[in-house]
């Protein structure tokens, strides 16, 4: 994926065309989670803590299978256990992978007021830069899926980076390595967006889950970590995964109309000062004596 | 058709001596046997051995998850702290409400936790029968009787 530069464009003393020259790389990538097949084993926890090399903690046992309550700044990757009863008073076990959706118009790259902290990659990959992180967390308010966490001794805010590093040398991300039933796919967000229904179809198809789709919210022009859901009408029972994520509204206007304004305001100020000085002078100490 | 054991340990629980709870025993995916008890990461995934207990049954002695439990069969008791679940159902056999409890098996005498005091020494494999397969001699610890309370 990182090879685009290298495409041959001409060969020397070659008869006949360039082989693949009119060939186009697609470089978006995207994660595709299929909780369908996700059994809970958190390999992909592990994984994660491993390659960002953080360490193991202490966590302490909460009626529940779940790691613990939340991700933390040095833990990206949580897999949520709910149990949901329906009305027929069936029990399905709904396992979730939570972590960085890595939205298409991310909500903390707007939020961000530091030049440089968050970046988002032509692959769709949204990183930060701790190096240029100050530490507002703009960034927590911005998101809509609770995402970026403070480490309040660096004062700098950490999350999932899809890999980066690993996908930048033609890698997969390192959860999608772990898992062992093959439920986490990594490609092109085309391909993975096809993958995505064609399992979703294969459920409504031919299990009792008519209502299974693709998790890939319009609200944040869509994302490039998406899910496959027993029932996409009600992604809230997944361990609060909203159903129509947006940017927080105050986010949107003080980055949109409220910049502008503040920017006329800024610049009408100083006008102002400009015309007063040229047309009375410059303001004298009285002199008293 | 299974072979049994006959030294004064291997003692089997009935209803009539108020063993009415039917316990089975497995493995966790975030586990391997008694090993992983030793290694930081498996730890911080499953911290704590627990007890699995229907909403049900659970609610009928006043469990309420994460208190502490013990389990007894007619061999030891168990201590660890209750997990209430819908997973497990209750059953109805032969008119009777059945109830089911799950342990899994892979705590015990020591261990990263076990070593710092967080959690009881007592080993699920004392809990289970001495009943084992007379031609492989595989163990059958998938389902014994046992008494449930609050520890």
């Amino acid at each position: 994926m990182s090879n685009g530069p290298l495409q041959i464009k001409a060969i020397s003393g070659h008869a006949g065309p360039v082989p693949g020259l009119d060939t186009s790389r697609d470089y978006s990538v995207a994660k595709l989670i299929d909780v369908t097949t996700c059994i809970g084993c958190k390999a992909c926890e592990v994984a994660c803590l491993e390659w960002n090399g953080y360490p193991f903690r202490e966590t302490i046992f909460d009626n529940t299978y779940q790691t613990m309550p939340d991700t933390a700044w040095n833990y990206y990757n949580l897999i949520r256990f709910n149990e949901h009863v329906d009305e027929a008073g069936n029990l399905s076990w709904l396992m979730r992978k939570d972590g960085c959706m890595h939205c298409a118009d991310p909500g903390c790259l707007r939020a961000c007021p530091s030049d440089g902290a968050i970046v988002q990659y032509a692959n769709g990959i949204v990183d930060f830069n701790q190096e240029h992180c100050i530490g507002c967390q703009y960034c927590v308010t911005g998101c809509p899926f609770n995402i970026p966490k403070f480490n309040s001794e660096t004062k700098k805010v950490h999350k999932c980076t899809l890999c980066s590093d690993r996908v930048g040398a033609g890698l997969e991300p390192a959860c999608i390595k772990a898992c062992p039933t093959g439920c986490l796919h990594f490609g092109t967000k085309d391909d993975m967006k096809e993958l995505g229904e064609k399992r979703a179809a294969q459920l409504r198809e031919h299990t009792s889950h008519t209502h299974a789709g693709v998790y890939d919210p319009p609200g944040v022009s869509g994302t490039h970590v998406m899910y496959v859901l027993h029932d996409i009408d009600h992604p809230e029972r997944y361990g609060g995964l909203p159903k129509n994520p947006t940017i927080p509204l105050l986010v949107r206007i003080w980055k949109g109309p409220l910049k502008w304004i503040g920017n006329v305001a800024m610049v009408g100020g100083v006008l102002g000062v400009a015309v007063h000085y040229l047309r009375f002078g410059p303001k004298r100490a009285e002199d008293h004596k | 058709m299974a072979s049994r054991f006959g030294t004064p340990m291997d003692k089997y629980g009935t209803p009539a001596d108020g063993f009415t709870i039917v316990c089975t025993t497995y493995r966790l995916t975030e586990h391997y046997h008694y090993w992983t008890k030793n290694n930081p990461m498996n730890v911080q995934l499953v911290p704590e051995p627990f007890v699995e207990i229907p909403v049900q049954l659970a609610a009928e002695l006043g469990i309420k998850g994460g208190d502490k439990v013990k389990v007894t069969s007619a061999r030891a008791s168990y201590h660890a702290k209750a997990m209430v679940t819908h997973r497990i159902k209750p059953m109805t056999i032969d008119g009777k409400r059945v109830y089911q409890i799950g342990i899994p098996i892979h705590y015990g005498y020591r261990g990263i936790q076990e070593d710092a005091g967080r959690t009881a020494r007592s080993l699920t494999n004392s809990l289970t029968p001495t009943v084992v397969d007379p031609n492989a001699h595989t163990p059958e610890f998938k389902g014994f009787l046992v008494k449930l309370e609050k520890a």
